[in-house]
């Protein structure tokens, strides 16, 4: 290990641990029909864990994710973060979350959006930190600007810095660059490691990208198309910060070749979205 | 465990990232900000923009009036009835004030109720349960109905005018901003789940802003409704104002001076509809 990941591992004891025991999730569909979204999943994510759901489109993997955000309460098994249900996390206002959709206020602007986790949490808003977050993630000189004002990539990056605002004790990002290009992409994952090495805490990553699941995670785990299951558990050996040197690898190239054809045996030659 | 400050202390200057340029990602909306008209200006322009249609139904009405034939007793032509207007422009604008006050005093009664009432549904079902009922009914009875019941309750007074054109107004507010504190951004909803928003909250940071532009829309159907409902309560109830004055006219058989008071306030109804929508508009421009 370097000595700049052995300063990221010693912060890294930041976080709540999770636990996932036998979780399984049945939406009830019309005329008494029913569709199994998850079924009998067992996990535990140590506390600052970096842990990365890889699974093609529809195999629960936002649905488990859901449920460690207590939007959603699974149908069978339990789900606890630091040892209690995912809502007292979030009552307690130790939770963030960045959305797909990045979830902005279309009516606040970037510095209000972001200043919206402490008026919800009704602490007094730290300009300080917004300021610094601001400077983290790219937008300075975009404070006063309307989310419809930026592009796709900033209105993430707003979304991000707004899910990291309170310091939180456990972090949930669904493909928070999902319907970005492969560009832009790119470079907010690069973003994305910074911004974790500078408060290494527990991080539970939703994506269908397996180079970027490679790139962030020290745990990857793959689901297996609908109902979702665990059906691999790879560890990434690489230290941080995963640069160049590290994707143009042939262990990393290798190891993405293995996830892949882990993946297109799951969906067994149907057609995914990737 | 503790928020800690530790973890902050290691974003460095050095942390900071190579996208303090995001070159491939153009802003679309950064444009220098659009000049505004004065509001003076921009009502002044709304008030002439509401206004031609009105010209061209005096055009309409005159012709029809000529080409029929008709006597001045069935249907005065335009000219006689605006002379009629012009002989005692006072008299006419004293009432069309007292209406205007009735109008507006009923369209703020009404816009507080009804925003109230949709607020009151959106923290509770059995609260919306309980209201919808009775203000869907209260929209199904004529003014014509129950302004003599209202009139023995309140009074024959101004007072009761206000109630009745607020009875009239609260509907519209009350459904558009219901609606309007329901329909909230994508995803909102859950950010305020994970947020670990108070139920307060949720209403004031989310509902609110969502339902603002519901709301000002139905303060336009509103005035509307309202400039209706108050010349029918007036001209029910009989007190002062447009309404009482047309029904006073006709009975009469003052045709002429009937068809001023509908045309002052047809004129009252789309000056007041224009100076509400303008102010709307503005409102919604510095709100977006």
């Amino acid at each position: 290990m370097s000595q700049v990941a052995q300063v990221a591992a010693v912060a890294a004891s930041r976080g709540a641990p999770i636990s996932l025991a036998g979780v399984g999730k049945v939406y009830p569909m019309r005329r008494g029909r029913s569709v199994e979204a998850v079924r009998d999943v067992g996990l535990d994510i140590a506390p600052g864990e970096f842990l990365a759901l890889l699974g093609p489109s529809g195999c629960g993997k936002s649905t488990l994710l859901r449920m460690m955000a207590s939007l959603e309460e699974p149908t069978s098994g339990t789900v606890t973060v630091d040892g209690a249900p995912p809502r007292e996390l979030a009552a307690r206002h130790r939770l963030g979350v960045a959305f797909q959709d990045n979830a902005l206020l279309p009516w606040s602007s970037v510095y209000h959006n972001l200043a919206l986790p402490f008026r919800v949490a009704h602490r007094p808003v730290d300009r300080a930190r917004i300021a610094e977050l601001i400077e983290l993630v790219g937008l300075k000189g975009f404070e006063d600007a309307r989310p419809r004002q930026l592009s796709g990539g900033m209105r993430q990056r707003v979304s991000i810095a707004r899910s990291i605002m309170l310091e939180p004790d456990l972090l949930l990002l669904d493909e928070p660059f999902g319907a970005l290009d492969a560009v832009t992409r790119r470079r907010l994952n690069a973003e994305l490691q910074r911004i974790w090495m500078a408060d290494p805490v527990t991080t539970v990553l939703v994506t269908h990208d397996v180079e970027e699941a490679l790139l962030l995670a020290d745990r990857v785990v793959v689901l297996s198309p609908r109902p979702g299951r665990i059906s691999k558990i790879v560890t990434v050996p690489f230290d941080r910060p995963r640069a160049l040197d590290v994707t143009r690898s042939a262990r990393f190239h290798a190891m993405v070749d293995e996830l892949t054809a882990e993946l297109d045996a799951l969906t067994g030659g149907v057609d995914s979205d990737e | 465990m503790t928020p800690s400050t530790s973890a902050r202390a290691t974003v460095a200057p050095t942390a900071r990232l190579p996208t303090a340029e995001p070159s491939d990602e153009v802003p679309t909306g950064l444009a220098p900000p659009r000049r505004r008209p004065s509001v003076a200006l921009f009502l002044l322009g709304r008030v002439v923009n509401a206004l031609w249609p009105l010209a061209l139904i005096l055009v309409a009405w005159w012709a029809w009036v000529r080409l029929g034939h008709l006597p001045p007793a069935v249907a005065p032509d335009p000219s006689g009835v605006l002379t009629f207007i012009a002989h005692d422009p006072g008299s006419f604008a004293l009432d069309a004030l007292r209406t205007a006050g009735v109008v507006l005093g009923g369209l703020v009664v009404g816009a507080v109720a009804g925003a109230l009432l949709a607020t009151v549904s959106w923290f509770s079902r059995l609260a919306r349960a309980v209201i919808s009922g009775p203000a869907l009914l209260s929209q199904c009875l004529p003014v014509a109905t129950i302004s003599p019941v209202l009139a023995k309750v309140f009074g024959y007074n101004t007072t009761t005018i206000v109630i009745i054109t607020a009875l009239i107004a609260f509907f519209p507010v009350m459904v558009f901003t219901a609606s309007g504190l329901a329909r909230t951004p994508a995803g909102a909803d859950d950010l305020f789940v994970v947020l670990g928003a108070r139920r307060l909250d949720r209403f004031f940071r989310l509902a609110v802003p969502s339902a603002l532009p519901r709301l000002l829309v139905s303060l336009r159907v509103s005035i509307v409704v309202a400039v209706a409902g108050a010349m029918l309560a007036q001209w029910v109830m009989g007190t002062s104002g447009l309404g009482y004055r047309l029904i006073i006219a006709q009975s009469s058989f003052r045709t002429s001076e009937a068809w001023a008071c509908s045309v002052v306030s047809i004129v009252l109804s789309v000056i007041l509809y224009s100076i509400v929508s303008g102010l709307c508009r503005l409102a919604s421009e510095r709100f977006e």
